[in-house]
């Protein structure tokens, strides 16, 4: 009987407060685990540098909603502006490319944006990068081209199965019963590789198309022919960059001046999502807070369960004692019991994590759009093992001191 | 006994004013005080004595488990009182089999794992066909899997001595082996003992309080006789 086999037969013979030790553990490590991801998953779309936009030009409202609505297609936007202030702003001498949109339709959940032609082909979503429709990047098709065609980012199309040639009708709005254009036939001629933004989330089809879609007012269809009437939701705006890939200083008195007129204004993403973080923070902060003190008391309890183990397997280790092992053996017999729990309890954890993650990112996706995979390993994960076992010699440390001091003759036969 | 004066006569335990002091408050109490005591190898020794007289201190020293407080202690030719715990346990693993009165088998472990483990901390690997083959020469080849609560205590006490002997021992210390069983069995459990020791070739120290235990082996030993401390108590 090798030693690995009297500690595996010691952990079965008190299997009840060991499973309720190794489970302890698995739900505080599951609750740090799923935090972290949502953490550091949420920090990761909502603070993408690479996203492309500089700088947003929209209508007054919140400038937060203005950048979840622009750029992770949540929310909605909260008025329009005139397309000649959008040509005013597009020749000022900071700006280098502007790229007109509309929001407000929808297909299947997943927002239907109208947006300039150029947003396909030249806009940079990451330095250097342009929208790929290649198969071999994982895209299909091509660019639309004509007013009916329409395209799909990568997830999108993953989520709607989405297949070149298919035909559907827009609805007019984002929620659920809104009006659908049931005489518009769109035609999904291509499929953008993935990006990894959450461009991937929508489907775009030609500015001009939205003006005359059926249905719409007689005002918005006159937009469409008239430019001194036409209205947009906002614009992307990429501003010239100065030395080093330095956006132009210049963009603050722009904003400024935007800013001062009635309707308009210009948001700075960079700018607003560290805002957002500093008021979604503190609630990351309490829920790691919690989870690790859920651990450190899940430690506690396996501290005290290996306590109480020992004290019935004191006449147990006095015997191997008294049959030859050493004060280190019967050390080691506690200590790698306790490891070994609370690396049961670390991997249970994990695998609880990432359960919990898909669960919370299927009524997240639900909720507001954003898209969280189960898959995704967050600093929290490289650390689970590693950390449980630290935490499982720790916990196991005491009682282990105390199997190594254990008095063989006293808690063996009495003395004739 | 005397050391024998003839050369050839190897010696297994051999003691040489050994004391063993037990801290008692402020004051220190002898419980062991042995001029000298040798055994033969291959020899059964019986020690009688009654309760509280010492006897397991005696065997717990002589198995290294207790120091001396001092004394020369050779055991299986190894001088036990230059020894580190360390090495005091290693020698055990590898020299002594012990039987205890109160058999002191593990409860979550079969009479097989019971043996086996007997020869998990000795220097040689676990063998599992020989630990069967200890079981069987027990009696007990029908019992393998059966834990210490479903066997009779005669089995248990036959597992504890297929134990001791697993770790092939050249010294078998035996603690009251029959006190804990039924006046049938104890007749049996000593026939055991004796055979198995002449089987494997190791040398018995039998400890008991029972008369009739004692008067089943040919050298016995009062241990009036020989621990001067417990003559000193009786005297005072």
């Amino acid at each position: 009987m090798s030693f690995w086999r009297i500690v595996l037969k010691s952990l079965k013979q008190h299997r009840f407060s060991n499973s309720l030790a190794a489970i302890s553990i698995a739900m505080g490590i599951a609750l740090l685990v799923a935090v972290y991801s949502f953490k550091e998953q949420s920090q990761n779309t909502f603070t993408q540098a690479g996203i492309g936009v500089d700088a947003i030009l929209a209508p007054k409202g919140s400038p937060l909603q203005v950048v979840l609505n622009a750029l992770y297609h949540l929310e909605d936007m909260p008025g329009k502006i005139k397309w000649t202030y959008f040509e005013e702003v597009q020749k000022e001498r900071i700006v280098s490319q502007a790229v007109p949109f509309v929001v407000g339709h929808s297909y299947g959940g997943v927002r239907v944006n109208a947006i300039d032609a150029r947003f396909l082909t030249d806009f940079e979503y990451m330095p250097g990068k342009t929208f790929s429709f290649s198969g071999k990047k994982g895209g299909k098709g091509r660019p639309f081209e004509k007013s009916h065609e329409a395209v799909a980012g990568w997830e999108a199309a993953k989520k709607l199965n989405i297949r070149l040639g298919q035909r559907f009708n827009p609805v007019c709005g984002v929620q659920d019963k809104d009006p659908v254009h049931k005489a518009e036939h769109m035609t999904f001629v291509g499929v953008m590789a993935p990006t990894g933004t959450p461009h991937d989330r929508a489907i775009y089809i030609p500015l001009e198309t939205f003006y005359g879609l059926e249905g719409h007012p007689r005002e918005t269809v006159i937009m469409g022919k008239q430019e001194q009437y036409r209205e947009i939701s906002g614009a992307y705006l990429k501003i010239k960059r100065i030395r080093k890939g330095a956006i132009h200083p210049g963009i603050q008195d722009l904003k400024f001046a935007i800013n001062q007129s009635e309707r308009n204004q210009l948001v700075v993403p960079a700018e607003v999502m560290p805002r957002l973080h500093n008021i979604i923070g503190w609630v990351d902060r309490v829920l790691i807070a919690i989870a690790i003190m859920l651990t450190v008391l899940a430690s506690l309890f396996l501290f005290f369960s290996l306590l109480q183990s020992l004290r019935e397997m004191r006449r147990d280790l006095a015997l191997f004692r008294a049959l030859g092992a050493t004060r280190k053996n019967v050390m080691g017999l506690v200590i790698f019991e306790a490891l070994i729990i609370s690396l049961i309890g670390g991997m249970l954890g994990l695998a609880l994590g990432h359960w919990l993650i898909s669960l919370g990112a299927h009524f997240i996706k639900i909720e507001t759009g954003v898209g969280f995979t189960a898959c995704y390993l967050s600093a929290a994960d490289w650390l689970v093992i590693p950390g449980t076992a630290v935490l499982g010699l720790l916990a196991g440390l005491v009682p282990g001191i105390q199997a190594y001091r254990l008095g063989v003759l006293k808690n063996l036969s009495p003395v004739a | 006994m005397t050391k024998p004066e003839d050369s050839q006569v190897k010696m297994i335990i051999e003691l040489e004013s050994v004391e063993v002091n037990f801290n008692a408050g402020k004051e220190s109490l002898k419980v062991l005080d042995i001029p000298h005591w040798y055994v033969k190898e291959g020899d059964r020794v019986a020690i009688f004595g009654p309760s509280g007289s010492g006897k397991s201190t005696f065997l717990n020293t002589l198995s290294g488990l207790l120091p001396a407080s001092r004394g020369k202690i050779i055991v299986c030719g190894h001088a036990l009182e230059t020894m580190s715990e360390a090495q005091r346990d290693a020698f055990r693993a590898r020299y002594i089999g012990i039987i205890f009165q109160n058999f002191n088998l593990l409860h979550g472990f079969s009479a097989l794992e019971n043996v086996l483990v007997g020869m998990t901390f000795s220097p040689r690997e676990p063998d599992l066909e020989e630990a069967k083959h200890l079981l069987n020469e027990v009696g007990l080849s029908h019992r393998l899997n059966y834990h210490p609560s479903q066997l009779s205590s005669g089995e248990q006490q036959r597992v504890a001595v297929a134990r001791a002997l697993a770790n092939r021992p050249k010294l078998l210390l035996a603690d009251e082996p029959t006190a804990s069983l039924h006046p049938v069995n104890k007749e049996d459990v000593l026939r055991l003992l004796q055979d198995m020791c002449d089987r494997h070739g190791c040398t018995l120290v039998l400890v008991s309080h029972e008369q009739e235990v004692i008067s089943l082996f040919q050298n016995t030993v009062t241990f009036l006789e020989l621990n001067r401390a417990y003559q000193s108590s009786l005297r005072r």
